[in-house]
């Protein structure tokens, strides 16, 4: 069991010390995720009222859009060089070394988001803390849930002859009820709603990330099998 | 006879689908069939 | 082959008598008129579409556990099918909601889940076509066959909370079923799981010649 972490962490570890030095999967996320923010802008008129109705929405678009984009970043530079194969090969859990690119990719991901907030937060001109700090609990499980899928299907899709183009097609229809969740606790939050109708919600993302945790780690060994 | 071209619509793409699987799959097994046919003949010369 | 030519002859007299009485035999529905009749098969079509989904599933374990291409022909077999009478349910379904709610889609739980399940596999189709070694593309779309039929409950639940003001469907045309409609909805049921091991012969025969054919060819 300690072994197992091990490995984890060492996965981590060597994803973190590459990124550090490159910062590829991460400046671009950031990059990509802004402008999704500010593309988006222009659906409202400057000021209009029914703005708060919608920001919940496009937050999570430019989170899930430049996700997708940074998993598969993160996931080529796994297999240029047969990396990939070598760490899948080497006599440690396989799981551990998935779970390992997806505590990695948490962390790219939630780094992405911590810099699209505030900003988001000023050309919006509203703030998603101020009515519960839930919404750090709702986007921090909402990404965990994303990542566990996203670094599934990212690690199939490269094998794919179409490479980065499978992902998409394969993760957005699997996540809906994490997008979905997490839109609607966010409208909860942004215009002042009732704290507990968002709990099911929660639990909603809660339960869906146990799950295909749970199921991913019952069934990954055999994936990869070769 | 209500809506009556509704159902008739209805009923023609189940028919178009179920009958052009089939004919897809018959074709298939058939082509199948006879370049399996043709590797054994060739293999016995 | 015998017992294939059967399954078809059983499969066509089924669906035969199926048609019997879906047009004949059921009883016109007095608000809805003739239209209502699309029912019969829509709802078989919606039942084998999720069952053949549910067999992918399956089987998917018994290609991670087992290793064995048979099941890898199965699963991928009666996703196809799958897609084929889901297709249908999504077609025949606006068909009808457009005379009866006077719109052709409403994004009802039941109606959202099912497009989402139809982008699902045909994901599971295209990651097949796109992957060129055996093995991969047999692990690989077994991973997406679980994890697929797993989501769609989570899908339909949360679809569910989100629109929770709309009139529960299904209810209204299962609760006042009168019992020769339900006679005929039964009735086309069974002919459509016929049709559905008749297509799941023909399509399994298919990969399976498909495969001896790959073997021989690449042993020489």
């Amino acid at each position: 069991m300690k072994k197992y972490f091990i490995t984890v962490y060492n996965i981590v570890e060597k994803d973190l010390l590459l990124e550090l030095k490159s910062k590829e999967v991460v400046v671009s996320m950031l990059l990509f995720s802004l402008l999704v923010v500010i593309v988006f802008s222009f659906i409202f008129e400057p000021g209009a009222e029914y703005k708060n109705d919608l920001v919940g929405g496009i937050l999570w678009m430019a989170f899930i859009f430049s996700g997708v984009l940074g998993l598969n970043k993160s996931m080529l530079n796994e297999t240029t060089g047969g990396n990939l194969n070598a760490l899948l090969l080497a006599p440690v859990d396989r799981s551990a070394v998935f779970f390992g690119k997806v505590v990695s990719n948490f962390f790219f991901l939630a780094v992405m988001e911590a810099i699209t907030i505030p900003i988001f937060m000023i050309f919006y001109n509203i703030n998603i803390f101020g009515h519960s700090v839930l919404s750090a609990v709702v986007i921090l499980m909402g990404t965990y849930g994303f990542s566990v899928l996203g670094t599934l299907f990212s690690l199939i899709s490269v094998k794919t002859k179409t490479r980065e183009v499978m992902l998409p097609l394969l993760l957005l229809p699997l996540i809906i009820p994490i997008i979905l969740a997490g839109i609607q606790c966010l409208n909860i939050y942004i215009k002042n709603g009732d704290i507990t109708e968002s709990y099911k919600w929660l639990k909603l993302i809660g339960v869906f990330d146990v799950i295909f945790t749970a199921v991913i780690f019952a069934i990954f060994d055999y994936i990869v099998e070769e | 006879m209500k809506n009556f071209w509704f159902l008739f619509s209805a009923y023609l793409f189940i028919w178009i689908f179920i009958f052009g699987y089939v004919l897809k799959l018959n074709s298939s097994i058939n082509n199948l069939k006879m370049k399996l046919s043709k590797l054994e003949s060739e293999m016995e010369d | 082959m015998k017992i294939t030519a059967l399954v078809d002859i059983v499969t066509f007299i089924a669906v035969s008598v199926a048609i019997y009485f879906t047009f004949i035999f059921a009883p016109l529905e007095a608000q809805m008129g003739s239209v209502q009749k699309i029912f019969y098969f829509h709802v078989a079509s919606a039942w084998i579409s999720f069952f053949a989904f549910f067999v992918t599933f399956v089987c998917s374990f018994f290609v991670l556990f087992t290793n064995k291409y048979i099941f890898d022909d199965i699963a991928s077999s009666s996703a196809e099918i799958g897609i084929i009478f889901c297709t249908i349910v999504l077609i025949t379904g606006p068909i009808w909601a457009k005379p009866i709610w006077g719109t052709w889609w409403t994004w009802d739980p039941r109606l959202t889940t099912t497009l989402i399940l139809w982008f699902i596999y045909v994901g599971y189709l295209m990651l097949r076509k796109f992957l060129d070694e055996e093995d991969k593309k047999a692990k690989f779309s077994a991973a997406l066959g679980i994890i697929g039929f797993i989501d769609v409950p989570i899908v339909f639940f949360s679809i569910r909370w989100w629109r929770t003001i709309h009139p529960n469907v299904l209810q209204q045309g299962g609760g006042g079923l009168a019992p020769d409609m339900l006679k005929a909805l039964l009735v086309s049921i069974f002919a459509f799981t016929m049709l559905y091991i008749t297509l799941m012969i023909k399509t399994a025969t298919v990969k399976h010649l498909f495969r001896r054919y790959e073997k021989i060819t690449s042993d020489r």
